[in-house]
């Protein structure tokens, strides 16, 4: 717990320096969507939704971080911290690369031993953002994809019905 | 100490969305938008709600009338009727939506209160577990509902499709899990 | 190689808890050693019998099919079968009919008085009534606790053990669900549930994954299922086994109290309401259909039962039952 306090303490600082630049824009967004992390010790996964902001620091890059849970196999909670390159324009599609820690109600396979799986579970992935618009008010996407790993060889899936955002 | 963690994402969630709506409110206005507009809406919706040892769905109808706030932030109300058996759902919704030509998409928070919780089975195999975990539910729940496929047209009338409404019910949170489809909707503005 | 190393780097920043120690552990050891696995094959054929002579229930408001043949439930020889294996070692013996409308169950009750702690009780529970012959689904774990009952009688705990055949599990766990609603389970502070132990196979593939949730595909191991509430209980258990090579269990907890849609495969059994009720269980099943082909078919047999997977899995689950009842030195 100690090592995830310092790494999200990293986050929130590197986001506060990029707050500090006058030129990036916040966008604040609502999502729905669903979540499947799979590995031979951890099973989490479900449908919900979240809230997150994203900080676009030029043209082409976003910063997103966002808070979500999800239903179906327990209270499952997923913060997630995405680093994204965009398209310009009015149809702005993007790929994200995420840090995803997934926390709460989860599925667990003992170790040989009887000792629990670490707990959170970490999944990297990248996420497609195909269908993206961008406008003066904000942003819209929908049907985003997202496929990556995580500890004890974990499969993560996850996939955003719609994602919402209104510019600050 | 698990519990009291989701409570607080939970919470936290919660308190995010109405810093973002109070966030809003600095918000330009589009040209030629028009505050307080009034927009009634009818549905046809398909509801699957699930339970540790119940899977169940029904059909129904909606009604509820919206009230435009601010440019892109709604509020409404209404309520829902399952056809067969005669079931019923009050709601709230607080909606942010986006305009991309005819596309209106949006997504909001929704709570109420339901009584489509308890159906009748047609076979009495784990009827009575069913019965014991039903118990003490609850009415009250919460949800998310997002329009992906919502289009205005004729200046005041819209058409939305396949509408999905995920949640859980307060009491218990996240051991039922509430997924609504609405098939098709139809909204006029007043 | 470079997503090893990041895979190795994630799972070095997250934590893990320590594994409760359990205390007298040479008397735990004691107890699973004095289980006569030499009875329990026979005990499984002698059950299995009663099952196939017997004749079926009246399967009225519970449809048939493939998965679930109600027409063939027995249980009515059955219960007079346990019933008199515990008077014959020395129990007191209660017959506890539970309902008020068909079909009545009827569950078995025996018990040790704890001698520290004789208001604590932990139950030990498995269903009596079977489809055809049941010889895994369930008169393994009927056997069993036959036999876990039948060697707690030598020994002394400091809480109350109290043996629980349970009928009408086949109806969707009638006979538990009327037995806790009813209130006479109302002492039980913890319990240990036994389903279908006694199928293994070595064959890759012979274990299907449940619904969603990855299981190592060769089945030959006993699934050993706790909640959050008897996550340190299933710990123990796994752990106790690994350090004196008892049986090969699978150690799984379901998310918080089990009570959700994913984990709902794990609730389907006795321990259930249990789950829900906010008791701490402990479950143990060999994977039903998701492992046995003959799960609720006429070839449920004894001769498709592994003698040596059950007798290992009797003596864990007695080790339970000791670290659970806190058997005395």
């Amino acid at each position: 717990m100690r090592k995830l306090r310092i790494i999200l303490t990293w986050c929130m600082l590197s986001c506060t320096l990029l707050m500090a630049q006058t030129n990036i824009i916040y966008t604040p967004y609502l999502q729905s969507g669903g979540m499947y992390f799979s590995s031979k010790n951890i099973t989490s996964a479900g449908i919900g939704s979240g809230i997150g902001l994203c900080l676009g620091i030029s043209k082409y890059i976003l910063v997103q971080s966002d808070a979500n849970i999800y239903w179906m196999n327990g209270n499952a909670g997923a913060f997630r911290f995405a680093i994204g390159y965009k398209r310009t324009g009015r149809w702005s599609p993007a790929v994200f690369t995420n840090l995803t820690t997934i926390f709460g109600a989860r599925t667990e396979i003992l170790l040989d031993d009887g000792a629990r799986p670490k707990n959170p579970a970490l999944a990297l992935s990248v996420r497609l953002s195909p269908l993206r618009w961008e406008n003066e008010q904000g942003f819209i996407s929908v049907f985003e994809l997202g496929y990556g790993f995580g500890n004890y060889n974990a499969k993560y899936l996850e996939t955003c019905f719609l994602s919402l955002g209104l510019k600050l | 100490m698990e519990r009291e963690k989701n409570k607080s994402v939970l919470m936290l969630c919660i308190l995010c969305l109405l810093l973002s709506f109070m966030a809003t409110s600095s918000y330009t206005q589009e040209t030629g938008y028009q505050e307080n507009k009034i927009e009634i809406a009818l549905g046809y919706n398909f509801l699957i709600n699930q339970s540790v040892y119940g899977f169940n769905s029904s059909t129904g109808l909606e009604l509820s009338i919206a009230r435009q706030i601010k440019q892109s932030f709604k509020a409404e109300i209404g309520v829902r009727m399952e056809i067969d058996p005669i079931l019923s759902d009050g709601f709230i919704r607080g909606i942010v939506s986006q305009r991309f030509g005819t596309w209106r998409p949006a997504i909001g928070l929704e709570t109420g209160m339901t009584n489509r919780t308890h159906f009748e089975s047609s076979t009495n195999l784990l009827k009575e577990s069913r019965e014991a975990t039903l118990k003490d539910i609850g009415y009250s729940y919460l949800s998310t509902h997002i329009e992906p496929l919502s289009f205005q047209f004729k200046k005041k009338f819209n058409l939305s499709l396949l509408e999905l409404d995920i949640g859980s019910h307060f009491k218990h949170l996240g051991r039922t899990m509430r997924a609504q489809i609405v098939l098709v909707r139809i909204k006029k503005i007043l | 190689m470079k997503l090893r190393f990041i895979a190795i780097v994630l799972m070095l920043i997250s934590c893990s808890k320590e594994i409760p120690e359990i205390n007298n552990h040479t008397k735990v050891l004691e107890f699973a050693q004095s289980i006569k696995t030499e009875n329990l094959y026979p005990l499984v054929e002698k059950i299995y019998q009663t099952h196939i002579n017997d004749i079926p229930i009246s399967n009225e408001g519970f449809p048939s099919d493939d998965l679930f043949p109600s027409d063939h439930l027995t249980r009515s020889a059955a219960v007079g079968f346990v019933a008199k294996e515990l008077r014959d070692m020395g129990y007191q013996v209660d017959t506890v009919i539970c309902g008020n409308q068909p079909p009545i169950a009827y569950n078995i009750v025996a018990e040790i008085k704890g001698v520290a702690n004789p208001n604590s009780v932990i139950l030990v529970g498995c269903h009596l009534d079977a489809f055809y012959g049941g010889a895994d689904d369930n008169t393994t774990a009927v056997a069993a606790m036959l036999e876990i009952a039948r060697a707690a009688r030598a020994f002394s705990f400091n809480k109350t053990i109290r043996f629980v055949a349970f009928d009408l599990e086949e109806f969707g766990s009638l006979g538990s669900t009327r037995y806790i609603e009813e209130g006479h389970a109302k002492d039980v502070s913890a319990a240990l549930v036994m389903d279908l132990i006694g199928y293994s196979s070595n064959q890759a593939g012979s274990q299907k994954d449940v619904m969603g949730i990855k299981m190592p595909s060769v089945g030959d191991y006993l699934i050993v299922v706790g909640n959050e509430n008897s996550a340190e209980l299933t710990q123990q258990i796994v752990s106790f086994s690994h350090t004196y090579n008892i049986s090969k269990p699978l150690g799984i907890l379901a998310p918080h109290d089990g009570v959700y849609f994913m984990s709902s495969v794990f609730m389907r059994s006795d321990h259930g309401l249990l789950w829900y009720k906010g008791l701490p269980a402990v479950f143990f099943s060999d994977g039903a259909n998701f492992r046995n082909p003959h799960y609720h078919k006429p070839t449920d047999r004894p001769e498709t039962i592994h003698q040596d997977f059950l007798k290992n899995n009797t003596k864990l689950i007695a080790a339970s039952l000791a670290i659970l009842a806190e058997i005395q030195l």
